[in-house]
Formats: structure tokens, C-alpha cells, sequence
């Protein structure tokens, strides 16, 4: 393998790895020294939009210097993308499912199916953010990531997928130890469907897609802290 | 690794080794750094508290540079070779990219820091570092001057000439990148006086080593990655001394 590619692969691969780590801490210095106010908009809402911006203009970077060949076709045509909006759907209580069962052990009381409040208000500009959070993070676990381990680098693909998964679900670290089981959880799906799909990252990205979509549509808030 | 590669390595860490202990052995003592602190101050009129934030950066520049003129020699390394960089697009967004990436494995690593045991105060460390101290003594558009260009020198020895000398040597890119950073770090690690202090640091260094060695081995030039380190320096001094706790000033008035 050419030398250059391989660690052009390597240092795409370690820059990328948690990308939502750096923005949370500049948006964080930004937004609360207040230098950002952007008029007549909730400011939770406007820290959504700036860091799914700021996840995109990442994905973006990272797409254009990885040495990656994209693809946007899957063996099978609509079949792969059919499989993929049904685990987009089943994808939430999938994680909500491994996450009672933590509960269950440790003996602690179950809680319903809903979203958290720090989810922020429901509205479409949420919506929108959580759609682009989606496509950023395809685009760098699954369209770059994967493809580097598994079609650059070499690593069987059970290996990449389980890693790819891994670090996604470590990105979700802020949130604590169960969040990061369960991210880890729907990663694995998602790098099996990138995969399954033909290495078209449009697949896992309709499913991740959907999961973000019917859980801030569909699920029902928590309102009490 | 080959006999000229490991023979360049001692070299360079000899260097490393005589410029660390140049700049910290003769002023260990408080004693010794109250003397030269009066010394300086009554024969020049400099106010006592800027005497060491302004000498110790000067000597520990002048050590770096001489260091990375001495294992150039001994290398035959030239620095135009070191330092050329054709400025592309794609290099250009290489090093965006290295320099978010540099910040967001880092925040990481602090982040697992946070989780593993919650109480610890990561800016406070950060800031608790004596030339860190030194340094926020200044006033305020040096706090970021001053790190930023200890950063240029650090990164021109250690990325320029350790890792250019070892790959011209004909050293692999991993065991230059390896080598380079271990010193690096180990280095850096010297130059803290708490468990704290050394895990926060040596978790940075070893993600600059290797954001770091890899952009200069892919780009054939050190200039990217000085000012990837520089702007990071500059950033993470700035807001650790915002966000620690308020502290006594350490440095004697």
C-alpha cells in the first residue's frame, strides 16, 4: 500500500474520532460568554443549529481529504434502504430495550419510553438539526471511518465495525456510561447496514435518519427534571 | 530502524536532555530564583514579578533553537528543507482538520479523565504548571504570544528536526512518530510537579505527537504542525486560566 495514503488514512481516522468534543466545548465557550445571540430564537435551539452546522462543516472536511471512493448504489436497489427505515424505527426501542435491561439489574426502577428534556423544545428547527447531526455523523463514522478501516486499512470487517461503533458510542460519553452502551448498540447496526448496503453510506444514513426523526416526533417528552 | 537512525535518536535525545536540564537545574531552588529575581529586577528596573516569566522563556527558547542547530549539524539537515511548504488546498484543509482534531481527542481524553474519577479540576492543573504560572504573570496579550511561540520552538525540534532527522535517516514513518513523541512527552511530563498535572499533560503531548508527526510526515513540512501546536498552546492556556478555580497568585510580587 502506498505509504502516504495509509497514514493520510490514520490521521483522518484519529481527527475525526470525536468530532462532537470539540464542538461542544467551543460552543460552550461561545454561547456562554454570550458573544452568539441570535434574535427572536431560543438559545438552546441556536446551539443545536450551530453544532449540527459545525458537525457538518467537519463531515464535509473529512469527506473531501480522506482518501475514500464514494459510492451511492447498493446491491439489491430499494431492498437495503427498505431494511434500513425499518431499523431506523425500531432503532429507539432497541436502545431503550438495552438500556432497561442495565436498569432491570441494577434494580432500579424502570422509566417510560421518552425523550429527555435536554433534548430541547419540539420544534421543526430541532428537527432539522437532529436530521443534520444524522447526515454528519454517517458521513464520519460510517462514509469515512468504516470505509477507511475496512476498505483502506484493511481490517477484517467485523473488526471495523465493532471499533466504528465503539468510538461512536464514545462520543455520547457527556451523557454517561449507559447512553455510550446504547449508541454503541445501534453503531454496530448501523456499520452492519454500511456494510450490507454495499458501502453506500446513503443506507445507514436513511436509518439514522429516521431514528432521530421518530424520536423527537413520535416519542412522547419528559417534562420533570 | 537502521544503526544511522538509532545513532541520530541518541543525538537528538542528548539534546533534549541538556536543554530541559539547562533550563530547570540552575534555578531548582527558591533560594537561587529570589537571588536572580532581585538581582534582575534592581539592575534593570524590571518589576520582580515579570524577572522570571520573561528569562525563563528567553532561556528556554535560546536552549531549543541551539539544540535544533546542533542536531541539524550533526544531521545534515537543512532548514528550508525542513520548513518548505507548498501551500495547497488539500494540505491547507489537512491542517483544519489536525488542528480541530488535535483539540476534540484531547477534550476526549479529558473528558474520560472526568468520568474515571469526577473531581479532579483539569484547568487548575493546567494552570498549576510553573512555567503555565509564569507565563499567566504577564500581561494579557502575552499569555498568548509567549505559549504560542514556546510551541513553534517545541514543535520545530521535536517534529522538524527529531522526525524529519530519524525519516532522512531512514527511519519508518511509525517508529520517527514513536521515537519523537515519546521524548516529547517524557519532556513535557519533566516539567510538572503533580500526578495530575503530569496525566493532563502527558495526555496532550502524546495527542500532539501523533496529530502532529503524522500531518508533517504527510506534508514533507514541520510548518503545518507548528501551527497546529502554536494555536493549540495558545488556546488551552487561555481558557484553563479562565475556567480554573480563582487561586492565589503563586508568583511572588
Amino acid at each position: 500500500m502506498n505509504t502516504r495514503t495509509h497514514f493520510l488514512s490514520v490521521l483522518v481516522l484519529l481527527c475525526t474520532a470525536f468530532p462532537a468534543q470539540a464542538f461542544r466545548l467551543s460552543l460552550a465557550g461561545l454561547l456562554g460568554g454570550a458573544t452568539v445571540r441570535v434574535r427572536r430564537l431560543d438559545p438552546a435551539v441556536a446551539g443545536q443549529l450551530l453544532f449540527a452546522a459545525a458537525l457538518l462543516a467537519m463531515a464535509g472536511l473529512a469527506a473531501a481529504l480522506a482518501p475514500v471512493s464514494w459510492t451511492f448504489a447498493s446491491p439489491d436497489g430499494w431492498r437495503w434502504y427498505a431494511v434500513a427505515a425499518g431499523f431506523g424505527v425500531l432503532a429507539p426501542f432497541l436502545e431503550w430495550a438495552a438500556g432497561a435491561v442495565v436498569l432491570l439489574v441494577r434494580h432500579r426502577r424502570l422509566p417510560g419510553l421518552a425523550v429527555h428534556r435536554l433534548a430541547g423544545p419540539g420544534s421543526t428547527l430541532v428537527v432539522l438539526a437532529a436530521l443534520g447531526v444524522a447526515v454528519a455523523e454517517e458521513v464520519v463514522f460510517r462514509g469515512v471511518g468504516l470505509h477507511l478501516l475496512d476498505g483502506v486499512l484493511g481490517w477484517p470487517a467485523w473488526a471495523a465495525v465493532a471499533l466504528t461503533a465503539l468510538v461512536y458510542g464514545l462520543n455520547h460519553l457527556y451523557f454517561g456510561a449507559v447512553t455510550v452502551g446504547q449508541k454503541t448498540l445501534t453503531g454496530l447496526g448501523f456499520g452492519a447496514l454500511f456494510l450490507l448496503g454495499g458501502g453506500n453510506v446513503l443506507v445507514p444514513l436513511l436509518a439514522h435518519a429516521v431514528q432521530n426523526v421518530v424520536v423527537l416526533t413520535a416519542l412522547p417528552r419528559r417534562v420533570s427534571a | 530502524m537502521n544503526w544511522d537512525a538509532y545513532l541520530f535518536a541518541a543525538v537528538a535525545i542528548g539534546a533534549t536532555a541538556l536543554w530541559l536540564a539547562l533550563y530547570r537545574l540552575p534555578f531548582r531552588k527558591a533560594r537561587t530564583r529570589q537571588r536572580v529575581r532581585l538581582a534582575v529586577a534592581s539592575r534593570t528596573g524590571l518589576p520582580g514579578r515579570y524577572v522570571f516569566p520573561i528569562l525563563g522563556t528567553v532561556i528556554y527558547l535560546a536552549l531549543g533553537i541551539a539544540a535544533a542547530a546542533a542536531v541539524m549539524a550533526f544531521g545534515g539537515l537543512d532548514l528550508l528543507d525542513l520548513l518548505a511548504w507548498p501551500i495547497t488546498a488539500e494540505g491547507v484543509g489537512l491542517l483544519v482538520l489536525s488542528a480541530v482534531g488535535a483539540s476534540a481527542l484531547t477534550a476526549f481524553a479529558m473528558s474520560v479523565l472526568y468520568a474515571v474519577r469526577p473531581t479532579v479540576d483539569v484547568p487548575g492543573a493546567v494552570t498549576g504548571v510553573r512555567w503555565v504560572q509564569e507565563i499567566l504573570a504577564l500581561p494579557r496579550g502575552w499569555r498568548y504570544a509567549v505559549p504560542a511561540i514556546s510551541a513553534a520552538v517545541e514543535e520545530f525540534f521535536f517534529r522538524g528536526v527529531f522526525l524529519g532527522g530519524l525519516l532522512a535517516a531512514g527511519a519508518p514513518v511509525w517508529a520517527a512518530v514513536v521515537v519523537s513523541g515519546a521524548v516529547f512527552a517524557a519532556g513535557q511530563v519533566l516539567l510538572t510537579e503533580s500526578a495530575l498535572q503530569a496525566a493532563v499533560l502527558a495526555l496532550s503531548s502524546v495527542v500532539l505527537a501523533v496529530v502532529c508527526g503524522l500531518l508533517t510526515a504527510i506534508e514533507g513540512s514541520v510548518l503545518p504542525a507548528i501551527l497546529v501546536h502554536a494555536s493549540f498552546a495558545g488556546y488551552y492556556t487561555q481558557t484553563s486560566a479562565r475556567r480554573a478555580a480563582p487561586a492565589p497568585a503563586a508568583v511572588p510580587r
